[in-house]
C-alpha cells in the first residue's frame, strides 16, 4: 500500500501505534477529521512535533491484536488522504455549490435571458 | 412516394398569372359566390361544359375529357397522372406562370405537415430538409391564407421546416390562426428548441393558450459537444435544454426526439438516464430510425448503422425511460429488426405520402402492424429484413 | 444554391467532432461532489443531488487533478452525471439547481403525518414495547374528545396538501369510539380545506369486529399491523392472555383483506434477539400470508426495550448479519421470478433514483421531527415524533414540544425543543456527515442519538444508525455494480 510511504508507523511500548505525518503534504484539519471518523476503532491523540511534522498516537482497546492494529492504522492513513482530497474538492467547488443552492431557492434563472 | 409538388401543368385555355391559394373541389354546383376560392377538379363526364366562376379547372391525366376547348372558361389546366391523389377538400398553392402546383394540405391524410420555412439555425448531419438561406417569408403568407380553407375536422397538423421558430412573431400569428380556424386540431411543431431559450418568446407561445400544442425537440446526446457536433452548431445543446426548461415553466407540452445513427446509438442508454434524471417532466420521448434524405446521403459513412446492431442500446434506453414511467415510442423501425420486447413501443410513424414496403416484405404476415420504410430507404436499408411467415 | 450543392462545391461544410469540443483546449472544472470508499478497490462518488458513479479508486486523484482525458468514456460519464463541467456547456448549473429544488420541495409541504395516540391501554404485553402500557381497565389513559378536537385544529393548520392521520396506542381499537369521532370530525373539517386526507390505524387486529371493519370500509381507512414472524416467534415476542396473538393477527389480516381489500392491509415486523437467527423464516411467513414486501427493522433503544434489556442483547453487527441474510434471501426470491420488496432498501433506493426526497422521517435532512411528522399523546402532550414520546415514557421529556391545551400552534412549532434538534440534524452541516459520500441518501435521527449518546448530533463514528446505513448503502451499490440481475431487481424497487 503506497500511502504509508511518506508517513512512518512505529509501535510504542504500550502497544499503541505512532504515525508520523508530513504537514507539507497533509493538512492538520484532514488528520483531525480522520481521527474523528476512527473514534470507534482507536483513540487518536495528536502531537505537533515541528512545523512540518505531526505525530498521531493511536491507542486501541485491550483485545485488539497486532494485525488488527496495523489494518486500522493503514485505514486511518487512507482516511487522512481521503479527507485531504475532500477538503480540496470542497474548496474548489464551494462557489459553484453556493450558486446552485442560491438558484434552487430563488425564482430567477442562472442563465439570464431577455 | 406521393408527389406533393409538380411542374407538369399544361394550360388548355388562357390563364391569369397570379399565384393563388385555393381549395380543391369536385362539386361543380358550389354556390357561385364561393367559387373564386376553389379549383374544380374535373373528373368524369364534365368535360363537355365547365361551370363558370372557379379559380381554375384541373383535368388529371389524358385529354380524353377535354372537348369544346373553345367554349372553356379561362384557367383550365391538365395535370400529370401522379396528381390523381388530389381530392375534395385539399388545399393547394397554384402558380400558373411558373408553372408550379404545391399541395399544402390533404383532407384524407392523417399526416398533414406545413413547412413554414427552409431556413435553419442548425445544420444537422442527417437533416432531411437541408437549410436554404433565402427569404421565404411568402410561405407564411400563403399558409395564413390556406389555413381557413382546411377542414375543421382535421385531427392533427404538423409544423416543420427548417426551423419554425425563426419566423419569430409570425410563428405566433400562424399558431393563432390554427387555433382560431381549427379549434379542435392538435398541432405538433418540430423545432430545435433553441429560440425558446428566450423567455419572452416562450411566454408569447404560452399566452396563445392553444388547445393542444406540442413542441417536438431533438436531443442527440447526453454530452453537449456530441449533440453540438450532430447538429453542427456550437452552444446548441445548452440553448435547446434551456428552451425545454422554459417551455415547461410555461406548462407547454414537450416531446424529445432522438434520431438513431452511428453518432447517437452508443450513448443512447446514458442519454435515457440523462433525460430521466434531468427532464423527467417531458411528455413523450420518440426514438427514431434514420431517414435517407437530404444531408444523410452526403454523410452516410458517418451515420449509417444497421438497426439490428443497436438493438441492445435501444432496449436498454427504453427500459430506463419506461422504468421512470416516461412515455416512450419507437418510430421508423421495421418489426423484423426490433427486439421483440420493443414491439409494444413501436408505432406506425411514417407519413403516408412517403411510406413504402420493400419487395422482401410481400409475403410478410405482420405487414399491417409494421410501419414499413421511408420511400428514401431504397438508397440503403438493413440487410436483415426478413418477412414473418405463417409458421413463425 | 442549395446547401448540398454548396457542400460539394466548396468541400465539406461539416465540422468534425473535435471542432465542438472546447474541453480539448480548456480542460474541465469540478462540480460539487462527495466520495466514500466502497470496498478496497473502488470509490463511490455522489453529486449534489445524489446521482452516483462507482470508480476504481486510482481514478479519483486523476479526476481531482484534472487529468481525465477529454472525450473518454469516464470523462463523458462524469460530465453527463454532473460531476464535472467544461466550457462547452453551462446548463448543468441550472439543471442541478432544478434537481436540488425538487429534492427539497417536500420540506415546504411541511407536516404530513399526524399521529393520534388515542389510548395507552393494550391487550398485549410485548417485552420490546416502546411505549409504557397499562392494563386494559385504566380509562385514565385514553385521549379525551376535547383534546382530539384541539389536535384536529392543529392538524389542519399544516400547509401540506396531503394529511395522514395515524391512530396509535397502546392498542387504538380499545378506544374505537374516539377513532370514529376523529375520522368524522376530520372529514367535516376537510370539506373546507380540501386536502388529500388519509387514515391509518396501527393495530394488533386482535380486537377486530365487523362494526370496526365496516367503518374502515366506509371511510377508506388503512390498517397496519404487527407480524413478527412464524407463530412461535410472534407469540414469544408478543404475549397476550391466551397466547393467541398469532392466530388473532392472521385471522384479522384475512378478515380485513376480505372486506377492505389487500391494498389496505399492511404489516410491520419488529426485530428481537430471537429474530436474529430467523431471517428466512420471517420472510417465509410474510410470503405465506400473501404479503409482497417486508420492512426488516432494527430495534430502537426506547421504552421497555431498554428496561427489559432487550436492546443490549445484540449490537449492530448482529443485526446487519440478520438484515443481509433477509435481503439476500429476498433478492433470490426475485431472481426466481417472485416479486417481493425489502422496504428499507427500497426507501434508500428511492433516495438514489427518484427526483423527490423521501417521506421516511429518519432519512430526511433536516430530520422529519415536527416538520414531517408530529404526535399527539393521549394526555394532550405534543411530541416531535413517535420516538420522542417513547423517550418520554422512559422519563426523558427533551422532545416534548408542549401541550395542546396550553400552547398555541406557533408556540409548539417554534419551540426550542423542536428547533434545536432540527437544526442539529442537517446532514449538510454536522461533523462526520457533512463530507460523507453517502450524505444524499442518509438522515440523522437526533432522538436516537440523544437516547444512545445523550447528544442529538451524536458522534457518528460511534453511532449504530451510521454503521447500519453505511453498511446497507455499500451493499446495495455493490450489488448494483456486480450483479446485473440484482441490479434490475433493485431498480424496480425504487419508485421514481
Amino acid at each position: 500500500m503506497s500511502q504509508t510511504e511518506d508517513s512512518g508507523v512505529r509501535t510504542s511500548d504500550d502497544g499503541s501505534l505512532l504515525v508520523l505525518f508530513d504537514l507539507r503534504i497533509y493538512k492538520i484539519s484532514a488528520i483531525k477529521k480522520a481521527a474523528y471518523k476512527f473514534a470507534s476503532d482507536c483513540s487518536v491523540l495528536l502531537k505537533q512535533l515541528s512545523v512540518d511534522q505531526l505525530e498521531a498516537h493511536l491507542s486501541f482497546s485491550d483485545n485488539t491484536d497486532a494485525c488488527a492494529k496495523k489494518i486500522i492504522a493503514r485505514a486511518f492513513c487512507n482516511e487522512v488522504i481521503d479527507q485531504d482530497l475532500r477538503e480540496q474538492i470542497a474548496q474548489e467547488t464551494e462557489a459553484t455549490r453556493n450558486l446552485i443552492l442560491a438558484q434552487a431557492f430563488s425564482k430567477t434563472s442562472l442563465l439570464t435571458q431577455e | 412516394m406521393m408527389k406533393l409538388s409538380t411542374r407538369q401543368i399544361t394550360p388548355v385555355s388562357e390563364f391569369d398569372k397570379q399565384i393563388s391559394i385555393a381549395r380543391i373541389t369536385e362539386n361543380a354546383e358550389l354556390p357561385a359566390p364561393v367559387r373564386s376560392k376553389h379549383i374544380l377538379l374535373v373528373k368524369t363526364g364534365n368535360g363537355n361544359h365547365l361551370a363558370e366562376g372557379f379559380k381554375a379547372y384541373f383535368f388529371i391525366g389524358s385529354n380524353e375529357l377535354i372537348v369544346n376547348k373553345s367554349k372553356y372558361p379561362k384557367n383550365v389546366f391538365v395535370l400529370s397522372d401522379d396528381q390523381a391523389y388530389l381530392g375534395e377538400g385539399d388545399v393547394v398553392r397554384f402558380a400558373p406562370d411558373k408553372p408550379a402546383l404545391t399541395t399544402l394540405y390533404r383532407k384524407q391524410s392523417q399526416h398533414n405537415s406545413l413547412l413554414v420555412t427552409e431556413r435553419c439555425n442548425n445544420f444537422c448531419l442527417m437533416c432531411s430538409q437541408p437549410p436554404k438561406e433565402i427569404d421565404d417569408s411568402y410561405i407564411v403568407n400563403d399558409l395564413m391564407e390556406a389555413i381557413p380553407l382546411m377542414d375543421r375536422g382535421t385531427a392533427e397538423i404538423g409544423i416543420t421546416g427548417g426551423e419554425p421558430t425563426l419566423l419569430g412573431d409570425n410563428l405566433i400569428l400562424l399558431l393563432r390562426n390554427l387555433k382560431n380556424y381549427l379549434p379542435s386540431t392538435v398541432v405538433h411543431v418540430l423545432s430545435n428548441g433553441r429560440r425558446f431559450s428566450n423567455m419572452s418568446f416562450t411566454e408569447k407561445i404560452a399566452k396563445l393558450e392553444h388547445q393542444d400544442l406540442m413542441i417536438g425537440i431533438p436531443i442527440y446526446s447526453d454530452i453537449s459537444n456530441i449533440h453540438d457536433y450532430v447538429v453542427q452548431a456550437d452552444g446548441a445543446f445548452d440553448e435547446t435544454i434551456q428552451g425545454i426548461i422554459n417551455l415547461k415553466r410555461f406548462q407547454q407540452k414537450v416531446e424529445i426526439r432522438v434520431v438513431l445513427h452511428k453518432q447517437t446509438y452508443d450513448r443512447l442508454p446514458q442519454l435515457a438516464e440523462f433525460l430521466a434524471r434531468n427532464l423527467l417532466f417531458v411528455d413523450h420521448v420518440a426514438l427514431m430510425g434514420l431517414e435517407m434524405m437530404g444531408f444523410t446521403r452526403h454523410n452516410l459513412d458517418d451515420l449509417w448503422i444497421d438497426p439490428v446492431e443497436y438493438q441492445p442500446q435501444l432496449l436498454k434506453a427504453v427500459e430506463i425511460l419506461s422504468r421512470y414511467r416516461m412515455n416512450v415510442s419507437v418510430y421508423n423501425h421495421q418489426l423484423c429488426l426490433l427486439d421483440k420486447r420493443l414491439w409494444l413501443y413501436n408505432r406506425k410513424s411514417i407519413s403516408d405520402w412517403k411510406n413504402e414496403y420493400m419487395t422482401e416484405c410481400t409475403p410478410c404476415t405482420k405487414k399491417t402492424e409494421c410501419g414499413g420504410f421511408f420511400s428514401s430507404a431504397h438508397l440503403k436499408y438493413s440487410s436483415h429484413i426478413v418477412p414473418f411467415l405463417e409458421e413463425n | 444554391m442549395s446547401a448540398i450543392e454548396l457542400a460539394t462545391k466548396t468541400g465539406s461544410p461539416f465540422n468534425d467532432l473535435n471542432a465542438y469540443n472546447q474541453s480539448l483546449k480548456t480542460g474541465y472544472r469540478l462540480l460539487p461532489f462527495k466520495f466514500i470508499r466502497l470496498d478496497d478497490k473502488r470509490m463511490v462518488l455522489t453529486n449534489e443531488v445524489g446521482e452516483f458513479l462507482v470508480i476504481e479508486q486510482d481514478y479519483l486523484r486523476a479526476i481531482v487533478n484534472k487529468s481525465i482525458e477529454a472525450g473518454s468514456q469516464l470523462y463523458n460519464n462524469l460530465k453527463s452525471k454532473h460531476f464535472l463541467i467544461d466550457d462547452d456547456s453551462s446548463i448543468a448549473l441550472e439543471l442541478l439547481a432544478m434537481k436540488s429544488r425538487t429534492k427539497m420541495q417536500q420540506i415546504s409541504n411541511f407536516t404530513g403525518l399526524h399521529i393520534f395516540v388515542v389510548s395507552l391501554r393494550c391487550d398485549h404485553s410485548c417485552p420490546y414495547c416502546q411505549v409504557s402500557r397499562q392494563s386494559e381497565d385504566k380509562l385514565a389513559f385514553d385521549m379525551s374528545n376535547d383534546t382530539a378536537i384541539k389536535c384536529l385544529e392543529f392538524t389542519f393548520r399544516s400547509p401540506s396538501p396531503s394529511i395522514k392521520i395515524e391512530f396509535q396506542g397502546g392498542e387504538p381499537l380499545l378506544n374505537f369510539d374516539l377513532i370514529k369521532f376523529i375520522v368524522i370530525e376530520a372529514e367535516k373539517k376537510n370539506e373546507v380545506h380540501n386536502k388529500d386526507l388519509e387514515f391509518v390505524i396501527a393495530t394488533n387486529l386482535a380486537l377486530l369486529t365487523d362494526e370496526i371493519l365496516s367503518f374502515c370500509l366506509e371511510h377508506r381507512i388503512y390498517l397496519s399491523t404487527s407480524l413478527d414472524g412464524p407463530e412461535d416467534l410472534h407469540v414469544a415476542n408478543r404475549p397476550r392472555p391466551g397466547a393467541d396473538s398469532y392466530q388473532r393477527v392472521i385471522q384479522g389480516i384475512n378478515r380485513a383483506r376480505a372486506i377492505l381489500g389487500p391494498d389496505k392491509v399492511s404489516a410491520l415486523m419488529t426485530t428481537t434477539a430471537a429474530s436474529l437467527t430467523r431471517a428466512k423464516n420471517i420472510v417465509d411467513e410474510y410470503l405465506l400470508q400473501g404479503f409482497n414486501s417486508i420492512f426488516l427493522r432494527p430495534l430502537s433503544p426506547y421504552g421497555f426495550a431498554v428496561k427489559t434489556k432487550w436492546y443490549q442483547s445484540y449490537d449492530i453487527q448482529n443485526w446487519l448479519k440478520f438484515y443481509f441474510e433477509g435481503l439476500d434471501y429476498i433478492i433470490n426470491l426475485n431472481k426466481q421470478g417472485y416479486f417481493f420488496v425489502e422496504q428499507y432498501a427500497a426507501i434508500i433506493l428511492n433516495k438514489m433514483f427518484s427526483p423527490q426526497g423521501t417521506g421516511y422521517v429518519d432519512l430526511q435532512s433536516p430530520a422529519g421531527l415536527g416538520i414531517s411528522a408530529i404526535l399527539f399523546n393521549y394526555n394532550a402532550e405534543v411530541y416531535a415524533s413517535d420516538e420522542a414520546r417513547m423517550l418520554a415514557e422512559m422519563g426523558d421529556k427533551t422532545f416534548c414540544l408542549g401541550n395542546i391545551n396550553q400552547h398555541t400552534y406557533e408556540q409548539i412549532m417554534l419551540s426550542e425543543a423542536l428547533l434545536n434538534p432540527i437544526e442539529q440534524s442537517i446532514v449538510e452541516s454536522v461533523p462526520g456527515c457533512n463530507d460523507c459520500g453517502f450524505q444524499p441518501y442518509c438522515g440523522s435521527d437526533p432522538i436516537y442519538h440523544h437516547a444512545t449518546q445523550k447528544d442529538s448530533i451524536g458522534h457518528k463514528a460511534l453511532s449504530g444508525f451510521c454503521k447500519k446505513n453505511m453498511a446497507i448503502m455499500r451493499r446495495l451499490i455493490c450489488l448494483m455494480e456486480d450483479d446485473p440481475q440484482a441490479k434490475q431487481i433493485l431498480l424496480n424497487w425504487a419508485k421514481p
